[in-house]
């Protein structure tokens, strides 16, 4: 018995997969422009290397799965992975971390996994985790980055050379021509900055920063993370993420920054811009809301939500890990069947 | 009664509706042949009562009903050429029996008898009577309305008229509503005298205005009766959504309407009723729409039940060979692949569009983008139930309710990934009606084996009671068991040398066979 299977065009507007896919790596770009302004043509390299591996890797596997290339690989979204990877990455990384990272997003975390739709966990993030547990040392150097100054000296060549350099020792050499490899690798993110700077802040309260100074100070991390917060609105407006995901993240996060400043006392930056550090907001609009690892009802979304904001605030004040979005958010992705079955909607006529 | 004018989910379809041609009904040449459906359980029943190369009037009976099937009619005048049985894959590879009718093109009717005085008779009756009518609901889901009607004698208060039609394209009841207001509310108040109900709601929706405004003229003098415009949103003609945006009521699960006083019926349903009972006409025509993609060539008309789809496009210079078409609503309708095919009682519109416009897209992977479940007018959440019904997880399926879907069909139409979702779930709920089944005769065929069981128990009890003591009479039976044994025992060993000998004469034959086949060869 088969039914026919009708659907007639023009009389209600949907957007494909394909067009979804196309449309979030359009609201990426604004992100990815200030970055680059930033850190330069490297963060540009990163993400070509991540999603050109992604791509064919996704390609072999399916290959290997005997699957229709036509319907299953021309969807974007191994080149949504490989981008969204590409920027959580360091800058400066190897050219091998993103090959390694791609590997494993794409082929253990979504293919062994079924496939586009049958994947737990988010792929970028648990390819970024795996880097991060393997190799801490070369994917905490942002600190390096965080000279701007002395990101303005390198040239074209240099950066090639920084990220496609022969092996590890060399690595490290050309590294510590731009700066001092001790601090290199006790002074890690951004973040773990602000951490540092509040222990002296502590000490010293006298010294407490006004809010203008602090904007200041991020100026650079706040604008990247704006450029990521207009292409969230974009898809919101569009209706292409759920703004509940992201809502509850932001709001769960904000109000345990608030109790901390306010009682904790861990942190003296404003909640406020806490919110625009490190990359808060592109995993709170691009990754987060990555609907085949989400919740799918409405309150589940929510809870989703809530759990990760308060995840990234407990490893960011209390853990070891400095941006703790990867963890986070695949802690979350593993609790998703178990939010699914406890908030079913009630279904017409059925008292629940 | 509390306004709240919504439900949950649904989505709102480009109506593709031209309002100025609903108005007008125009009536179609009548064709020379006509094809009837007959379900094939009446078959069964040998229910059938015309023969081939009978002469039959309109009107005449031609399958008279079984249990939920309404009788069929003749729709003209003319010679019954053939009657075959056939399968149609559109309705689950049901088979129907076809009766074919070769119309003579006069038009005779048969006796009509109008029943003016319906209010001097008794409600069974009139019940009959609409029974004889072959009157089903129009609206798509076929139940018969004299059913409908019996079940709810004494339990409704209240009398709803659908008039929603929330598919795209369609706009026949509009139609209907435009031209025949007057007769719907001479059916609205048979209903009413039947069931004794003091208050009927008219629900349309708000784009009908012209309907609106005929219908409202039509009532304006008469007290118990209301209209009321509701928003503009697919499916708002179902049943369960509409009683909801009406009353903000919800139809329990398992339930019908009639369970909170309402009853239901669609406005060609009460039209049909009215032509019934007051003009004595059994249910052959019906409003169809007629509409192209672009809703440019949109026409209302009166088509016999029966009349080949292929018929309806040839009168009206359309080439059916580059067309797709599609029978019903876009969204819940089924494409017909043979025109010869007939408009059925629950066809409301045939729509047709060129082949290359119909999406036949690959069906991607799901992203649980949730699309669906938001747009689910029940709460169901389709991606969850598509997973397991694509997995055959069944007890997984009935637990996320996959029989509460109402088979609406938004899921599919708004699925970004092109995922027949509605085929699956159909499917699958047809696999679980085949469990629940089996289940049951199991469990029937379980209790008749126990019981069996027990009564051979108690009957070797007896015996083992009689065996065990040491009565005369015991010795007696014990004597006869041996007999018995002996004689079986006798028994097979006869039968036993019986097959040898058997055995041996047939070895004998095969033998003397050959060797007379090697005579012969060595002759030659
Ligand atoms: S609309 Fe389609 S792709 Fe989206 S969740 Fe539903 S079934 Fe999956
Ligand atoms: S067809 Fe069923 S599951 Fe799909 S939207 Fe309609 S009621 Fe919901």
């Amino acid at each position: 018995m088969d039914y026919q299977y009708t659907k007639v065009n023009g009389i209600f507007f949907f957007r494909s997969t394909n067009d979804i896919m196309l449309l979030v790596i359009l609201a990426i770009v604004p992100g990815i422009i200030i970055e680059c302004y930033y850190f330069k043509i490297a963060i540009l390299i990163q993400i070509l290397l991540a999603s050109f591996a992604s791509v064919i890797f996704e390609l072999f596997v399916l290959k290997l799965r005997k699957k229709d290339i036509y319907t299953y690989y021309f969807d974007f979204s191994p080149l949504l992975t490989g981008i969204l990877l590409g920027l959580s990455l360091p800058a400066y990384s190897p050219w091998w971390m993103s090959i390694i990272g791609s590997f494993f997003s794409i082929v253990i975390t979504k293919q062994l996994y079924g496939g586009l739709g049958y994947n737990i966990f988010n792929p970028a993030m648990a390819g970024y985790a795996i880097l991060l547990v393997s190799f801490p040392v070369l994917m905490t150097n942002w600190s390096f980055q965080n000279n701007l100054i002395l990101l303005d000296t390198l040239s074209f060549k240099d950066v090639m050379s920084i990220i496609f350099f022969t092996n590890l020792d060399d690595y490290y050499k050309i590294m510590s021509q731009f700066c001092d490899i001790p601090t290199f690798i006790t002074q890690v993110t951004p973040l773990e900055q602000i951490r540092i700077h509040n222990k002296n802040v502590l000490v010293n309260v006298a010294s407490v920063m006004s809010f203008v100074d602090e904007i200041t100070m991020y100026r650079h991390w706040i604008l990247i993370n704006f450029g990521f917060f207009i292409g969230g609105i974009f898809l919101l407006i569009k209706k292409i993420i759920c703004w509940r995901i992201s809502f509850s993240i932001l709001l769960s996060l904000f109000s345990c920054y608030l109790f901390d400043f306010f009682y904790l006392k861990h942190d003296s930056i404003s909640p406020l811009i806490q919110l625009f550090l490190g990359s808060t907001m592109i995993s709170v609009f691009f990754i987060a809301t990555d609907p085949v690892t989400t919740s799918i009802t409405k309150i589940g979304r929510i809870i989703f939500g809530g759990f990760i904001g308060v995840l990234i605030w407990i490893i960011r004040t209390f853990g070891g890990y400095p941006d703790a979005i990867s963890f986070s958010i695949l802690l979350a992705n593993s609790l998703v069947p178990l939010i699914d079955h406890y908030t079913q909607p009630r279904i017409y006529g059925k008292i629940k | 009664m509390r306004k709240s004018n919504d439900f949950d989910g649904g989505i709102d379809f480009m109506s593709m509706k031209s309002n100025q041609t609903s108005s007008k009904l125009n009536v179609l040449n009548t064709p020379k042949i006509f094809t009837i459906l007959v379900d094939d359980v009446v078959v069964i029943k040998n229910k059938i009562v015309v023969n081939i190369g009978q002469i039959v009037l309109r009107g005449q009976v031609l399958a008279l009903g079984y249990k939920n099937i309404a009788p069929m009619h003749s729709p003209a005048s003319g010679l019954i050429t053939q009657i075959t049985n056939e399968e149609f894959k559109f309705f689950s590879n049901k088979r129907y029996s076809v009766i074919n009718i070769q119309s003579d093109g006069k038009d005779r009717w048969i006796n009509r008898t109008p029943i003016h005085n319906y209010k001097d008779l008794s409600v069974n009756k009139i019940i009959q009577f609409i029974y004889n009518a072959g009157i089903v609901g129009l609206g798509g889901a076929g139940f018969l309305s004299s059913k409908k009607l019996k079940y709810s004698i004494k339990k409704v208060h209240t009398l709803v008229v659908n008039a929603a039609e929330s598919e795209p394209y369609v706009t026949s009841d509009d139609c209907l509503m435009q031209n025949f207001a007057t007769e719907i509310v001479q059916g609205c108040q048979i209903v009413m005298w039947i069931l004794k109900i003091k208050f009927v709601l008219i629900a349309i929706e708000d784009d009908k205005h012209l309907a609106y405004i005929k219908v409202h003229d039509a009532i304006n003098h008469l007290s118990g009766f209301e209209i009321r415009k509701i928003k503009k949103k697919y499916p708002s003609g179902s049943s369960k959504q509409l009683i909801k945006t009406l009353f903000d009521q919800e139809i329990p699960s398992g339930k019908h309407s009639i369970h909170l006083g309402i009853i239901l019926f669609n406005v060609a349903t009460i039209f049909s009723i009215k032509r019934a009972i007051l003009n004595g006409e059994p249910l052959t025509e019906r409003i169809v729409t007629l509409s192209d993609k672009d809703a440019l060539y949109q026409k209302n008309f009166l088509v016999r039940i029966g009349t080949p789809v292929k018929h309806i496009l040839l009168e009206n210079n359309i080439n059916f060979k580059s067309n797709s078409i599609i029978l019903g609503g876009p969204i819940t309708g089924f494409i017909v692949d043979n025109v010869n095919f007939p408009i059925l009682k629950t066809s409301n519109s045939v729509l047709f569009l060129k082949s290359s416009l119909l999406k036949y897209e690959l069906e991607q992977p799901c992203i649980r983008c949730t699309m669906c479940s938001r747009a689910c007018p029940m709460n169901l959440l389709p991606e969850q139930l598509y997973f397991y019904s694509k997995s055959r997880d069944h007890d997984k399926s009935k637990e996320y309710s996959i029989q509460e879907c109402i088979e609406c069909g938004i899921c599919e139409q708004v699925c970004p990934s092109n995922i027949p979702l509605l085929t699956y779930f159909r499917k699958e709920k047809l696999k679980i009606n085949k469990i629940i089944l089996k289940e049951n005769l199991s469990t029937k065929f379980k209790k008749l084996f126990l019981s069996r069981q027990s009564r051979l128990r108690s009957l070797e009890s007896i015996n083992e009671n009689i065996i065990l003591s040491n009565s005369i009479l015991d010795k007696k039976f014990e004597e006869n068991l041996i007999l018995d044994k002996k004689i079986e025992n006798l028994i097979t060993n006869k039968s036993q040398n019986i097959r040898k000998v058997e055995l041996e004469a047939a070895i004998n034959r095969a033998k003397q066979k050959q060797k007379l086949n090697k005579c012969l060869i060595d002759r030659q």
